[in-house]
């Protein structure tokens, strides 16, 4: 393996998603961007999608983890109850220690 | 990349995320700003929706696209057709700009073909 | 991509042409797809069949497949542990065939104190495999847009009220995992057998946006 298929953070880890919405295959929605959340699952290593968008050039494997974010920090009027939660799947190179 | 997309910037979020969010593109849809009703009718899937749903599993199965090629080409549709298309519509879209962008056929040989069968069509 | 635009616009809801031309007339992309499928075929890149035969296997890909999965977990507490650690293999167990390059699923469990909503807010990924072609609200701008911020609202449009004790979870499977709602068991099914519990198991219910049949409404039905 190599450093960037290495996973890095743990479930319970607080990471932060990195920002950034460039023309091109990302997976990593707008809304979660910039959030800050805790590291439910760690699944595996995917081939990096963003990479097979454009032939599989570029970075191939990415680790890939279930974040999961408190509804009422991630939008600015959250209309449901305290508790609610959304949880996105992220590859590890959109992520950082938070 | 426009600084702003018209959309966002002339509604007001009735959800948003938080000031500093970046603004999604066209296909980024989560927490956009409507209050649209879910038509939770069922569609009943036409014939050629049929066969695009499959020619895109068969093209990905010979290894001539992938998935992710696909959400690629269909992200890269100019707005208004992005949200103007209907499902298979851009799946359609899609599957012939790969097929064109990767010189499996041209657009040429697909317009050729596809008048032919329209012709033949309006004769039946 | 523009000086192709279609000569006939969808309608508003954002499927289907209007009828009666679209059968007087081929669609523009229904011309499309058929050219391109036979310029594939006249190149031999893929065979007269390959579609109509992936279409006949995408048939047969339905709600049905995961109803059993879900009403085996319900009566096999063992079966349930193993489809929610290791769904892939617990699956396979039951006799279904799934691909080994297909997208890992995941089931996740409704309990008494936490609910699932499912989502693809990108795209349309969905648990293709156990649940068919997804229904189109599911791929509906509408419902990306608003499963994210405004869960309780949506199922609401569903005929669901979330109690506000329970937590509810939305996954948006941004990524290469399909995620599938292990519903809870309806109350008063103890003495039902495996088979009629499935039909109590709808394709909404594995979605996340409305709970199992309680057997008294599936009476009707």
């Amino acid at each position: 393996m190599t450093d960037a298929e290495e996973p890095r953070f743990r479930p319970g880890d607080r990471v932060r998603v990195l920002t950034g919405t460039p023309p091109r295959h990302i997976r990593t929605p707008a809304f979660i961007q910039g959030q800050t959340g805790v590291i439910e699952v760690f699944y595996r290593a995917f081939k990096n999608p963003e990479s097979l968008a454009y032939g599989d050039s570029g970075p191939n494997m990415a680790p890939l983890y279930r974040v999961r974010f408190d509804q009422g920090t991630v939008w600015r009027d959250y209309q449901g109850c305290p508790n609610d939660k959304i949880c996105v799947d992220i590859y590890q190179h959109w992520l950082e220690p938070a | 990349m426009p600084a702003c997309q018209p959309f966002f910037c002339d509604n007001p979020r009735v959800y948003s995320p938080r000031e500093d969010s970046p603004i999604p593109r066209t296909h980024d849809r989560g927490g956009w700003p409507t209050k649209e009703p879910i038509d939770r009718s069922e569609h009943q899937i036409e014939d050629w929706e049929r066969s695009t749903d499959a020619l895109q599993y068969v093209l990905v199965g010979k290894g001539l696209t992938s998935t992710d090629e696909l959400r690629r080409v269909m992200e890269d549709l100019p707005a208004k057709d992005y949200e103007g298309f209907s499902y298979y519509e851009r799946w359609a879209a899609g599957i012939e700009a790969l097929l064109v962008e990767k010189n499996v056929l041209t657009t040429e040989e697909i317009d050729g073909k596809a008048r032919g069968l329209a012709d033949r069509w309006e004769e039946q | 991509m523009t000086e192709k635009t279609p000569h006939q616009k969808s309608d508003s809801t954002g499927h289907g042409r209007p009828d009666a031309e679209a059968r007087e007339q081929l669609g523009y992309f229904a011309g499309r797809v058929m050219a391109m499928e036979s310029l594939l075929i006249e190149k031999g890149i893929i065979q007269g069949s390959d579609v109509q035969r992936m279409a006949d296997e995408i048939d047969s890909q339905s709600p049905t497949d995961g109803a059993r999965v879900v009403a085996r977990a319900w009566v096999d507490p063992d079966f349930k542990a193993r489809l929610l650690t290791d769904p892939m293999t617990a699956i396979r167990d039951l006799g279904y065939e799934l691909a080994s390059n297909m997208p890992r699923l995941e089931v996740v469990e409704n309990t008494e104190q936490v609910n699932h909503l499912i989502v693809c807010t990108l795209c349309s990924c969905y648990p293709r495999a156990l649940l068919g072609r997804p229904p189109q609200w599911y791929k509906s701008l509408a419902y990306r847009a608003r499963a994210v911020v405004d869960p309780r609202g949506v199922m609401k449009e569903f005929g669901t009220e979330v109690s506000e004790e329970v937590e509810l979870r939305v996954l948006d499977s941004t990524a290469d995992i399909r995620f599938l709602v292990l519903p809870q068991r309806p109350k008063g099914t103890e003495e039902m057998r495996e088979d009629d519990l499935v039909k109590l198991v709808t394709r909404d219910s594995m979605i996340g946006v409305t709970p199992a049949r309680s057997p008294a409404s599936s009476a009707v039905l």
